[in-house]
């Protein structure tokens, strides 16, 4: 399915680091390869170097840039990558505090596994969707 | 002394001729009370007095009085608190002259042998009393009270326009104060208000006399039906309980405001409106809004990315493929940290709580300062290794401290300055003894603080630096509170953003009379 490989490749937004590696190791287990942003600026910058196949986002980043990286996400023309929206915040408040949320919204705390195998999914639907 | 009865002339020439003089000398509002003396001293041409006090009721509920006595020492504390308790003798439903006859007692309180008490009335209300004593028992007759009857009402006319005028300049000059929005309303228009309430609705003198300002037209209609149950209450009972609305502005935008109203005529319908800006009061309950929200969303964060961590670590670590011994050792490793922050953040809510709720216990004993902060500054280079720490610690007297506190205070300020200064800048930590007090200080040369807000640092809620380290701001709050229940003072510097800050506080030495009784 992913010929070029850039559907395995997972940019993970997320200023902590205990939870940056866990997601890493997590994702790294399930096949994928990962590149960590603990910061709005950085992820920007990795965003436009190479082309992801999906993107973790933590909206609420100390560089107050999460919302940022949500609306270039969002701007894409053809929905890619996809992207999961990770957050310490409830939905209802991440709307009052972002807008309206496109994409998938998982609050903390979640199960590693559980997340992988939903980004998995979510790979896959926009496949078959897609072009 | 017996005074002798003197003689007067009472013949109807002279009685007119008195009349007239003082009609003269109560023509002008200027001056009363050399007036008011005068008229006294004028009236004893055709009643003989000995003595004679007038009491002017200026407010009865206040018990604002003002003695005019003539001949003038003739008003001793003892001899106005009699008069001023004759008002208790008179109502307006029961005017009656007071004298020996009628009142005897009062008679024993005051210093004639004889005496008449006439009250004076005026726009319904008594303003006065007017005493007259002599020396002489049974000095004063039927005719004499009548003729002072006579004479007085000019007295107790004068009274009433003196009040009336004073009145009105009291209602003028709190019209024109600017501290409220007045409004004289007829019906549904105003026809007068204060530059207070004009400045409030954009409008000016000119729109009112114009003829534009009309509070129908003036409230949006949400707020129609609360207007009419103001009118309503003003109706039936002469005033309004004061009610939030809004006013539509000149300009179209809307202020919000406090509203009171009190009748001041029925028919038709004129009234007084106090009017209150309660813009700046909702912003700061707006303002207050936002940071608790944005409070509980940094309090979330700071729970739920240590759950989110040891969560995943103990998947991980149940999970089909189990992990190495290496790599568990690396979960326990997350999992303690983890724990371990969320019971310090725990921890924090709960003095946080502790502080707003004044229940903050210290226990403080004699201790050297010196001592808690080189603790402090040890154990914290467990987790800042490699940061350069300037430490001076003379030895000085002990100072009252709770020392676990004063420990967790200095932590904290270390905390933030290894936090605002990430680069390998030392930290300066001093203790020093100042006008009996110890001060500590911990000195970056870090991000540094904006001068205006210096003072946020230490409110709930106040995170200076929007984009800056994470963290709650309890920090600094607890700190204060500990500081605080230690009887010291806490407070910060900075030159300004990227010049660095400096954090202090102090601590009370202990007296030596103290220390030994320790």
């Amino acid at each position: 399915v992913a010929s070029d490989g850039k559907e395995k490749r997972v940019l993970i937004v997320e200023d902590d680091r205990a939870v940056r590696r866990i997601l890493s190791v997590t994702l790294s287990r399930a096949g994928f390869s990962t590149v960590e942003a603990d910061s709005g600026r950085e992820a920007l910058a990795e965003i436009d170097k190479a082309p992801f196949g999906a993107v973790l986002l933590d909206l609420g980043l100390p560089d107050g840039l999460g919302g940022a990286v949500l609306k270039r996400l969002q701007a894409s023309p053809d929905g890619r990558p996809v992207w999961m929206i990770v957050s310490a915040l409830d939905e209802d408040d991440a709307v009052r505090r972002y807008g309206p949320l496109k994409g998938i919204f998982v609050p903390k705390p979640f199960d590693p596994w559980d997340l992988v195998k939903r980004l998995e999914r979510l790979i896959e639907s926009h496949h078959e969707d897609g072009p | 002394v017996r005074g002798k009865r003197p003689v007067v002339d009472r013949s109807l020439q002279a009685i007119l001729r008195t009349l007239g003089d003082i009609g003269h000398t109560l023509e002008s509002l200027s001056e009363p009370e050399q007036r008011i003396r005068h008229w006294l001293q004028l009236i004893r041409r055709i009643i003989p007095y000995d003595g004679c006090v007038l009491l002017e009721v200026r407010s009865e509920r206040a018990a604002d009085f003002r003695f005019i006595s003539e001949p003038p020492q003739n008003g001793s504390p003892a001899l106005k608190e009699a008069l001023a308790s004759s008002l208790a003798l008179i109502s307006l439903e029961n005017i009656a002259v007071l004298s020996n006859e009628t009142a005897p007692r009062l008679a024993a309180d005051l210093p004639w042998a004889s005496y008449l008490g006439l009250p004076l009335v005026a726009n319904d209300r008594i303003v006065g009393l007017l005493f007259l004593g002599s020396a002489e028992e049974e000095s004063y007759d039927e005719q004499e009270i009548a003729l002072l009857s006579i004479v007085s009402s000019s007295l107790a006319s004068y009274l009433g326009l003196l009040h009336a005028h004073e009145m009105e300049h009291l209602a003028k000059r709190l019209f024109d104060s600017s501290l409220i929005g007045m409004t004289d309303t007829k019906g549904q228009y105003i026809v007068a208000a204060n530059d207070a309430f004009l400045q409030m609705v954009g409008y000016t003198r000119e729109d009112i006399e114009r003829g534009s300002l009309d509070e129908k037209a003036m409230t949006p209609p949400e707020y129609a039906d609360l207007d009419k149950k103001a009118l309503r209450e003003l109706e039936e009972r002469g005033e309004c309980t004061p009610y939030e609305k809004e006013y539509i502005r000149k300009d179209g935008s809307r202020v919000m405001t406090l509203n009171g109203a009190a009748r001041t005529q029925e028919e038709p319908l004129r009234f007084v409106c106090f009017v209150m800006d309660l813009t700046e009061r909702k912003r700061a309950e707006a303002d207050l809004e936002r940071l608790r929200s944005e409070f509980l969303s940094v309090v979330s964060h700071e729970l739920k990315t240590p759950l989110t961590a040891i969560k995943g670590s103990a998947a991980m670590g149940l999970s089909a493929e189990p992990p190495s011994q290496t790599e568990a050792r690396e979960l326990f490793e997350v999992i303690n940290e983890q724990a371990e922050r969320l019971r310090e953040l725990v921890g924090n809510l709960l003095d946080a709580t502790r502080i707003e709720a004044g229940t903050l216990a210290v226990n403080p004993t004699p201790e050297d300062i010196s001592d808690i902060v080189r603790t402090a500054v040890d154990t914290f280079g467990h987790a800042w290794q490699e940061r350069p720490v300037q430490l001076s610690l003379p030895e000085l007297p002990p100072v009252m401290a709770d020392r676990r506190r004063i420990h967790q205070v200095v932590s904290n300020l270390l905390s933030n300055a290894m936090k605002a200064s990430p680069g390998r800048e030392p930290i300066v930590v001093t203790v020093a003894a100042e006008d009996g007090r110890a001060v500590v200080r911990v000195k970056d040369s870090g991000q540094g603080i904006p001068k205006d807000k210096l003072p946020l640092l230490f409110h709930k809620f106040s995170q200076v630096h929007e984009s800056g380290g994470r963290g709650t701001g309890l920090g600094l709050v607890i700190s204060k509170g500990i500081v605080a229940a230690h009887g010291g003072s806490i407070w910060a510097e900075s030159d300004g953003e990227g010049r660095g800050a400096t954090f202090s506080f102090t601590l009370p030495i202990v007296l030596p009379q103290d220390a030994q009784a320790g």
